[in-house]
């Protein structure tokens, strides 16, 4: 169950792409969503909001997180819970697996388990209650938490995404510690066959280095800009070489005039935005890459989804990380990992940038250690082991 | 507006400030235009300056009161860009309100707050996608998800009949429910009001009948879920099909499920009431009016809010000439007048002066709700909680319904040392959580109970709450018992509440509340912890009575015998009159 395709298609953008590679079997049920303050069509605002965006849009948010902590997101509930119940009067529901975010998903499950005892799993990628970024609890925390306790009280398991993340909920609900489990993100082989990538060229000098993910205005852009230019002056492996940043500006795909200043001034060093790739092309981007540079925003509890795709295709990998980031976790057994801690600034940067460079010429023998590793987190096996240990608990 | 099968898409970006001329190098081969609209600083209206043209030296941003100019000439400079579909991006604030008006002037363009939107909605058009798609998403319906998922068996669905016009009505309804299917009438509807009612009835097909059985819909209010429990019992344990609609208002703190959700500005939409109007009321044999709240409000197209007693009234009206059978059910505080209630029971919250305002407020309201739905009209009337009877002569008691959860099994209340005693009130005032909270604080300062606050509980989440106390006190001031002392009840708490002894004589056994009001909490709180084997088969007896009253089954008979069997000849609609339960 999802929201309709206009939400995608007009509202917020998506990858429609992937859409002709959901499994025949699987039926999808799309809920409409009422964008409210996401709507971009003027047509249909208020003239109290085309007079006055901001102080409508923040009255409406706050209404919306009266009745359930999520604004935004929150009117969707009421009505894709009704439609779950219709629905299992017509072909029972035997489990529900509920995503988030957004966590108005999680209302469906309640819904279906309280009118009708079906199990459910919360299954969290990020985290409702904490702000994973800096480790202290949301704004709506309050309001959250008689969700998440009642949730939490009646789920068969939940999931989140790194073991710092579920360790700090086994801590704060040790009565359902052997409830909540790790499900690593993983790499999706649908989309990305390391088999098949263009090998890298050893010995080539025209290199590519490509970011391939969002461009958050968390990133360090600056950073890795000077970084670039400091590399290309140091050593000859970069004289002809392009940094490609390949992703989605932000969540609404526009770039701040601060990104804008920056693909401005660092063009001339060939530090290239080239914008999204569908998730279906994806493995051209990794194909034409000799190094990849991950960046990430961003502490102890988060690990990203783009870390796991880059280890699974056995290239070079050059970081800027905060220290504890517990991408490190999944970098740490990587055989080409060459890493530069944010504190080390743009000259540290240049430094791993270079000495991934010289492993993409020079190191090829480690190609295949390296695809190895990656293949452990492979989602179809992240998920066989998981879906293994729910099977367990349930009794389907 | 097509080119070789693809559809010419002009796209149009506004910017209200002069900056500096900027022009994508694709503009011409996407067809993008960039205009501005500025005033110069000495002049008093604004001008448009066109793609690639500087603005004029001395330019300055336009203001907010500008924009209604600033549309004018946009509306100019759009007709003259000829037949194809334009998408207008507005870049900032005052574009924003200018491309609104434009909007207004002419429905067929589309105005967008990003470029990123605009430049999605052009390659939806250029697609083949029309404007009128774009522009009116179909109404939320749950059939029409369930028909495009297409889960089970084929499930057959039709389009009822809508028929617009422009003609206005001499009774002054907008809308009404016809043999021929709905009229709507069109006139004095917001253009793109209109343009979402017309999007609904081109597609018009008449349905044919779908069986026998009673069709209920029950809406608008929904408090505290009831429409949807009452929608469900009914479901559960007679032939009727029900539903549920529920309006609920911006800001309401607690959203409980239903059929059809809606918030208010929702409703607000005429396209939306059309829906309803087609969707639910065509079809249906029986309609149940909540609290006195018009379901689609016939006669007002811009509906006021605050009081729709009167829109309830011609809803009612509207509905009984179309053959439905219609019945008023009341909750509470649409028709409990607060000066009467404060001279039945000295606790009353509307004996306080500090409430005067609040009081005046339900006052007029309860005047209207009288004069619109009480005085003159022959329906059936049910009320939800015992007391009401006092304020609704001839009234039908309908119980609530708790969830299926509350009845789970829960350990034995008060088995423990030191009672655990809850407190969940919905409204502070209501319950008189002003005398409940210092005397149950100190009773858990002395060590007496252990004292539990709950407030925005999820609704699911009550029946848990429930389980981990032993006592609940629901209210001491307002009489009456509400949802929260029934599920208490079925969970086997011992409930503690005001019920004045005419509203317990209304049964024919008695109501395993334990009594207290302001003055005698304290004391009764004490009794209970000091002897709390005494009140454990009260306790007890509070599921039993849960049970018989509250599980479903009851309300599902009542409705079954009352409103949903055919009149016999002779008897009139309404019940009798007289202050004792009907059940």
């Amino acid at each position: 169950m999802t929201a309709d395709l206009d939400t995608f298609a007009i509202a917020v953008g998506g990858d429609e792409s992937l859409l002709t590679r959901v499994h025949p079997d699987v039926r999808v049920v799309r809920v409409p969503m009422s964008q409210d303050v996401r709507d971009p069509v003027i047509n249909r605002w208020p003239i109290e909001r085309a007079e006055n965006q901001r102080p409508w849009t923040q009255t409406v948010l706050e209404e919306q997180a009266e009745a359930f902590p999520e604004p935004v997101y929150a009117p969707w509930g009421p009505r894709a819970e009704s439609v779950a119940l219709a629905l299992h009067a017509i072909d029972p529901v035997d489990l529900t697996l509920a995503t988030g975010n957004p966590y108005v998903d999680f209302t469906v499950a309640l819904a279906l388990h309280q009118e009708h005892d079906v199990p459910f799993v919360l299954d969290d990628r990020d985290s409702w209650i904490l702000d994973v970024y800096t480790g202290d609890l949301m704004p709506l925390a309050d309001r959250i938490r008689p969700w998440l306790d009642y949730a939490l009280d009646v789920a068969t398991e939940m999931w989140f995404v790194n073991p710092p993340i579920a360790d700090w909920h086994r801590r704060e609900y040790p009565q359902h510690a052997t409830k909540i489990r790790v499900v690593e993100n993983g790499w999706d082989s649908t989309f990305l066959q390391p088999e098949n990538l263009t090998a890298a060229t050893p010995g080539r000098r025209s290199l590519v280095v490509s970011y391939i993910g969002t461009i958050n205005s968390g990133l360090p852009l600056e950073m890795i800009g000077d970084a670039w230019r400091i590399a290309r002056r140091r050593s000859a492996l970069f004289s002809s070489s392009e940094l490609r940043m390949v992703g989605h500006f932000g969540h609404a795909g526009s770039m701040t005039p601060e990104q804008v200043r920056i693909r401005r001034e660092y063009g001339p060093d060939r530090m290239l935005f080239v914008g999204r790739q569908p998730k279906e092309r994806i493995a051209e981007a990794y194909s034409q890459a000799d190094v990849l540079l991950f960046a990430k925003e961003g502490s102890g509890l988060v690990t990203s989804g783009k870390v796991y795709e880059y280890i699974a295709t056995g290239r070079p990998i050059v970081s800027a990380l905060a220290p504890s980031h517990d991408a490190r976790r999944v970098l740490s057994g990587y055989p080409r990992w060459h890493d530069a801690s944010l504190e080390s600034g743009p000259s540290g940067l240049a430094d791993a940038m270079i000495a991934a460079a010289s492993d993409a010429v020079e190191r090829g023998d480690l190609e295949d250690a390296a695809l190895e590793y990656g293949t452990g987190f492979r989602r179809d096996a992240v998920l066989a082991r998981a879906i293994d240990r729910l099977e367990q608990r349930l009794p389907l | 507006m097509t080119d070789g099968g693809v559809a010419q898409v002009l796209l149009v970006i506004l910017r209200t400030d002069p900056g500096a001329v900027e022009a994508a190098a694709d503009d011409q081969a996407t067809g993008t235009l960039r205009i501005r609209v500025v005033r110069r600083r000495e002049a008093q209206l604004p001008e448009l300056v066109g793609p690639g043209q500087p603005p004029p030296s001395g330019a300055v941003p336009l203001r907010m009161e500008s924009a209604k100019a600033a549309a004018d000439l946009i509306v100019d400079y759009l007709t003259e860009c000829g037949d194809q579909n334009v998408v207008a991006v507005a870049l900032d604030q005052v574009s924003a309100f200018a491309l609104w008006h434009v909007a207004q002037e002419l429905p067929d363009v589309i105005a967008v707050s990003t470029l990123e939107a605009g430049e999605r909605i052009a390659a939806l058009l250029r697609a083949g996608r029309s404007v009128a798609s774009i522009l009116n998403a179909p109404q939320f319906s749950v059939t029409r998800v369930l028909t495009e998922a297409e889960p089970g068996p084929r499930v057959a669905v039709s389009t009822p009949a809508v028929v617009a016009g422009d003609e206005p009505r001499a009774d002054g309804r907008w809308l009404s429910f016809e043999p021929d299917g709905l009229h709507v009438v069109l006139d004095a509807m917001a253009p793109q009001d209109r343009a979402e009612v017309e999007a609904l009835t081109a597609s018009a097909s008449r349905d044919g009948a779908v069986g026998d059985d009673p069709k209920v819909v029950i809406g608008p209010a929904n408090f505290a879920g009831q429409g949807w429990a009452w929608a469900r019992a009914l479901n559960a344990h007679t032939r009727a099909q029900a539903v549920n609609l529920a309006v609920r208002t911006d800001g309401s703190r607690i959203v409980f499920r239903s059929t059809l959700p809606l918030t208010v500005s929702e409703w607000d939409r005429p396209a939306v009431r059309v829906a309803i109007a087609a969707d639910l009321l065509e079809r249906s044999t029986h309609v149940l009016l909540e609290a006195a709240r018009p379901l689609v409000a016939v006669d007002a197209v811009a509906p006021a809010h605050g009081d729709g007693a009167e829109s309830a009234r011609r809803d009612v009206e509207a509905l009984l000439a179309a053959g439905k059978q219609v019945a008023l059910l009341f909750h509470g505080s649409e028709v409990r007048d607060p000066a009467a209630h404060a001279s039945l029971d000295a606790w009353s919250p509307f004996g306080n002066p500090a409430n005067d305002g609040l009081s005046g407020i339900l006052a007029a309201r309860v005047g209207n709700v009288r004069k619109a739905l009480l005085r003159d009209l022959d329906v059936l009337r049910y009320v939800s909680t015992l007391d009401l009877f006092d304020y609704v002569p001839g009234a039908i008691w309908l119980p609530v319904v708790v969830d299926r959860a509350s009845f789970a099994p829960t350990p034995e209340a008060l088995r423990g040392p030191i009672p655990v005693v809850g407190h969940a009130p919905t409204s502070s005032v209501l319950k008189g959580s002003r005398w409940i909270d210092p005397v149950l604080e100190k009773l858990d300062s002395e060590g007496v109970i252990r004292y539990r606050r709950f407030q925005a509980l999820p609704p699911g989440a009550v029946p848990r709450m429930l389980r981990d106390v032993d006592v609940l006190v629901d209210q001491v001031v307002l009489g009456n018992p509400g949802v929260l002392a029934a599920q208490a009840m079925a969970a086997g708490r011992l409930v503690v509440s005001h019920l004045p002894e005419s509203v317990r004589r209304r049964l024919p056994e008695p109501i395993p509340v334990v009594e207290a009001n302001p003055s005698t909490l304290e004391e009764v709180m004490r009794a209970i912890a000091s002897a709390p084997a005494l009140y454990a088969a009260t306790a007890a007896a509070g599921r039993q009575f849960a049970q018989k009253y509250h599980d479903g089954r009851a309300s599902a008979d009542i409705l079954a015998a009352t409103f949903l069997a055919p009149p016999a000849a002779g008897v009139p609609v309404s019940a009798p009159a007289g202050g004792a339960a009907r059940w």
